[in-house]
């Protein structure tokens, strides 16, 4: 991952911190007295099931939306208080479903996360010609840049605005479940291009659904359940039989990946075992 | 059209500065500083009538006239010749042929200019007002404009004068003027020996369009001793059937000349016209103010001489 | 902006304002009246005074008019993602319009009580204040109605600036019947979109508020593509979306009703011309924004001049607008379809 600085300012460590947040979108509480903290060069996969509050979790990181109650920083900052700039400076997010009405070109778009580098007008300088050209190499996009985003399958798109998070040149990168809608292959490459940004030195932070590909992959994992975190840790330590029943309310089968050593988890489907 | 108030869209169309000030005198007066055209709410008899530019010393020989009853004052004074240019809504046999120069709310600056014009009569109407100052504006003492606003009957034999001296014909000009005025005065004079009914004066069936105050037949019904069954404020309104009924009028003038005569039928709510006391006209020179409006008179003391208060 | 992208802006403005110049110059030679350039230009009467008295200040009057409401298309379009925004299917110019109208009658009923303040009121600054506050206030309401669930939902929009279009020309049918006939028949004509004669004064103080409103557009031009991806992702791409979008929204409306006020409603310029010249240029609206405005004005001058010269045997002329409605409409529904195919191949 070379278009990224090994050494940046001396932020805050952990980069990422919340405490005791709360957030509701109207009568409903999303997330409800979270604590949660990440560091740069860390991989971590934020687990739940549907509604626990994980993507809800990363936008109040991202400071698009605001705790009701505790506090969120972002190196430092209040980010849903500090600047847009400042902020997008900092944090990168790759959206679950990227909007994409108009037909720009891959290189267009990765051009945008360079925005926040830029003036007023977008001209882009020495520095945001080289990210870009990093970041489209990095994701394996070089081929692509001159095509319609709007001509490009899932797993380009989804690679595009993942070059266009690292063009963003940020320390923290929140990615909203990465490997949706994929095929395998490109659920593991999405998984590794993340991986490798955390050893770059970025804070990367996934919402994942996928618990095997989350052990495999991530340094540590959060489990979430109706707004709160429930357990963190190494994998091995997170997705424990009767944890992931708890959580999911699926009963599993846990074991190790005999070539990586990495925790495995398969739910028991048609055996009814208890 | 009666309403001289200058209009909303002239209004937004007019110049960024505000329509200026108002001269005083009996005289057309001449627009040499301010803004060119101003609006005047004055009748040409109290001296509303404005020029820009002078005409010829020896009489305009080139005239383009933006309004049917400047075409009908030429004729009158025996000048229909010298008409190069009229409104496509100009139907006098005298002028059949001659170039259109647009219409009466939308004449086209462009079409006047390549007439090469000596002198431009105009009847202010808020409608044209822009395309008139334009013209105004690019006259540069090659032709003039004489605007005259008509607002109440007198205005029509003061019209007469003003445009027989801007074509240097003042004594034909005050000739005419002198017929209409006495035409007029007949026209009142007779009212003491006719009945003094109630008239609702109707220029359209569907909708039901009447006269209302303020318009050239209200006055004209007045003149002749008759009452104008319509009241309200406005000049020409588009009138419920209910209150026509209501009103109960002792006579209708049917003046919707180009609709069929038996589509007064839609009206027969009203007794006047279940009565058959309904009086046709079948020409529209009533409504166009100017010597065709005077030489219908009769057609008025006609229709009125037959009806009677119940 | 990269090399190839400034050498891409020169030629798209270039081609633009060869456009302009081609279209200037075809409404200035033809019209009713035959006249001789060289004549004009060596000073023969009426040569003269008709090009440059007359088919001259139309023209630019017809550009200034398309450039504003181009720009304001085009942006329009970015803010709610989707080709179908423009000023006049969105209800702006129906506002800018009932605004005018209401400064004009308030104009009317005050002269009758104080002529010069009502004279004063009635004069081509306050209309215009009246149109931008009307575009400004409708822009507002559509957007803001057009919030499912606190997301702009385009379809949702789309269909309030309908609702608000129809329920404006009630309005104003109903306040044409409170003004005098003679007002009414004009107040039609200029809502219909006609492209008169103006002061030079109007003229200029219409142009510098639409040179100063799609200004403001063309420096937000970068924004807007962050825009167009939706309102998260401009936040977090670094977009103070709420600041941003309520400049566009000033800037766009502002230039909506100069044009309004200048000309009436002339629809579907912000709809025909973007398009064409996205398929030009591209999405980027660093690009889009500033050639779509001078296309925009090229295309209205055009579409002027065929007005003129369309129903010249008739000896009368349509507004503008009626041209523009007619070209335009249909191509609407072809966007429109074309829109509902691309959307079903996309997810089957």
């Amino acid at each position: 991952m070379s278009p990224h600085r090994l050494h940046g300012p001396p932020w805050p460590d952990p980069i990422v911190e919340v405490r005791a947040a709360r957030h509701a979108y109207g009568q409903r509480v999303a997330v409800d007295g979270v604590s949660f903290t990440a560091r740069e060069g860390e991989f971590v996969g934020l687990l739940g099931p549907n509604g626990a509050g994980k993507s809800t979790l990363i936008r109040l990181v991202a400071g698009l939306l605001s705790p009701s109650a505790g506090t969120v920083r972002l190196a430092g900052f209040d980010p849903h208080a500090a600047p847009r700039r400042l902020v997008a400076r900092l944090c990168a997010l790759v959206p679950q479903e990227p909007r994409l009405d108009w037909p720009f070109t891959v290189r267009e778009v990765v051009m945008m996360g360079r925005s926040a580098h830029q003036g007023l007008l977008g001209v882009a300088g020495r520095d945001d010609l080289g990210a870009v050209e990093g970041a489209l190499t990095a994701c394996d996009l070089v081929h692509l840049a001159g095509r319609r985003v709007t001509a490009l399958s899932g797993g380009e798109r989804r690679r595009v605005f993942f070059a266009r998070a690292l063009a963003q040149e940020p320390r923290v990168l929140l990615l909203d479940e990465p490997t949706a809608f994929l095929d395998l292959a490109h659920q593991v490459a999405a998984m590794e291009m993340a991986r490798l940004a955390a050893r770059g030195g970025l804070c990367v932070v996934a919402v994942l659904h996928d618990l095997n590909l989350a052990a495999a992959a991530c340094d540590r994992l959060v489990a979430m359940r109706a707004g709160r975190v429930v357990a963190e840790g190494p994998p091995g330590e997170v997705l424990t039989e009767e944890r992931v029943r708890d959580v999911w309310g699926v009963p599993v089968w846990r074991g190790e990946n005999g070539a990586t050593g990495a925790t495995v988890v398969l739910p028991n489907v048609g055996s009814h075992a208890r | 059209m009666r309403a001289a108030r200058p209009t909303l869209l002239a209004l937004l169309l007019a110049a960024a500065a505000p329509a200026g000030a108002i001269t005083r005198g009996p005289g057309p007066t001449s627009a040499a500083a301010g803004p060119l055209l101003p609006v005047s709410s004055r009748g040409a008899a109290a001296g509303g009538a404005t020029w820009v530019g002078r005409p010829p010393a020896a009489g305009a020989r080139r005239i383009v006239t933006l309004a049917p009853s400047m075409t009908d004052y030429l004729v009158a004074l025996g000048a229909a010749d010298r008409i190069v240019g009229v409104t496509r809504v100009d139907h006098a046999p005298e002028v059949a042929g001659r170039p259109r120069v647009g219409g009466f709310l939308d004449p086209s600056p462009e079409a006047v200019l390549g007439l090469k014009p000596d002198l431009v009569l105009w009847v202010t109407d808020g409608g044209a007002l822009a395309a008139v100052r334009r013209l105004a504006e690019l006259s540069a003492g090659a032709f003039a404009i004489l605007a005259v606003p008509v607002v109440t009957v007198a205005d029509v034999p003061a019209t007469a004068r003003l445009v027989g001296e801007a074509i240097g014909e003042p004594a034909a000009g005050a000739a005419l003027a002198a017929r209409l005025q006495g035409a007029l005065d007949r026209l009142g004079a007779g009212a003491a020996g006719r009945p003094h009914p109630r008239v609702l004066f109707v220029v359209g069936r569907d909708p039901l369009v009447v006269a209302g105050p303020g318009s050239f037949p209200d006055e004209l019904l007045r003149l002749a001793g008759a009452v104008n069954a319509v009241g309200g404020s406005r000049p020409w309104p588009v009138y419920p059937l209910e209150l026509a009924v209501a009103a109960n009028p002792d006579l209708v003038i049917d003046a919707a000349f180009d609709e069929p005569a038996q589509g007064i039928e839609r009206l027969a709510a009203i007794p006047a016209v279940r009565r058959g006391a309904v009086a046709r006209l079948r020409r529209d020179d009533l409504l166009r103010a100017g010597p065709r409006m005077i030489e219908a008179l009769g057609d008025l003391e006609q229709a009125l001489r037959g009806a009677g208060p119940r | 902006m990269t090399r190839l992208r400034r050498s891409r802006l020169t030629l798209a403005l270039g081609l633009g304002l060869l456009a302009i110049v081609a279209a200037v110059g075809v409404s200035c030679l033809l019209g009713p009246q035959p006249i001789s350039l060289r004549a004009a230009l060596d000073g023969v009467e009426p040569d003269r005074a008709i090009l440059f008295g007359l088919r001259l200040p139309r023209a630019a009057l017809a550009a200034v008019v398309g450039f504003a409401l181009a720009a304001a298309g085009t942006a329009l379009q970015a803010l709610l993602r989707n080709p179908l925004a423009e000023p006049f299917v969105l209800g702006v110019s129906g506002g800018a319009a009932l605004g005018g109208t209401l400064v004009m009658l308030a104009a009317a009923g005050l002269s009758a009580v104080a002529g010069p303040a009502g004279a004063l009121l009635g004069s081509a600054p306050p209309v215009a204040a009246g149109a931008v506050a009307g575009a400004v206030l409708s822009t507002f309401l559509v957007f803001g109605l057009g919030r499912i669930g606190g997301r702009l939902v385009p379809e949702a929009a789309l269909l309030v600036g309908i609702v608000f279009n129809a329920f404006v020309a009630g309005v104003i049918t109903l306040l044409k019947m409170l003004a005098p006939p003679d007002q009414a028949a004009r107040l039609l004509y200029w809502l219909m979109g006609a492209i008169g004669y103006e002061s030079p004064a109007t003229l200029a103080a219409g142009t510098v508020l639409v040179l100063l409103s799609v200004g403001t557009l063309g420096l937000l031009s970068a924004r807007l593509n962050l825009l167009t991806l939706g309102d998260e992702e401009a936040a977090s791409l670094g977009v103070d979306v709420k600041r941003t979008r309520a400049l566009v929204f000033f800037a766009a409306s502002a230039a909506t009703g100069a044009a309004v006020a200048l000309a009436g409603m002339v629809g579907f310029v912000g709809l025909i011309v973007p398009h064409l010249v996205r398929r030009l240029v591209g999405p980027d609206h660093r690009l889009l924004l500033p050639a779509s405005a001078l296309f925009g004005a090229a295309f209205l001058v055009g579409a002027d001049a065929l007005a003129r010269l369309a129903f010249l045997p008739l000896g009368t002329e349509p507004p503008v607008g009626a041209v523009t409605a007619f070209l335009g409409g249909p191509f609407f529904l072809w966007l429109l379809r074309r829109q509902a195919r691309e959307h079903d191949e996309a997810t089957t």
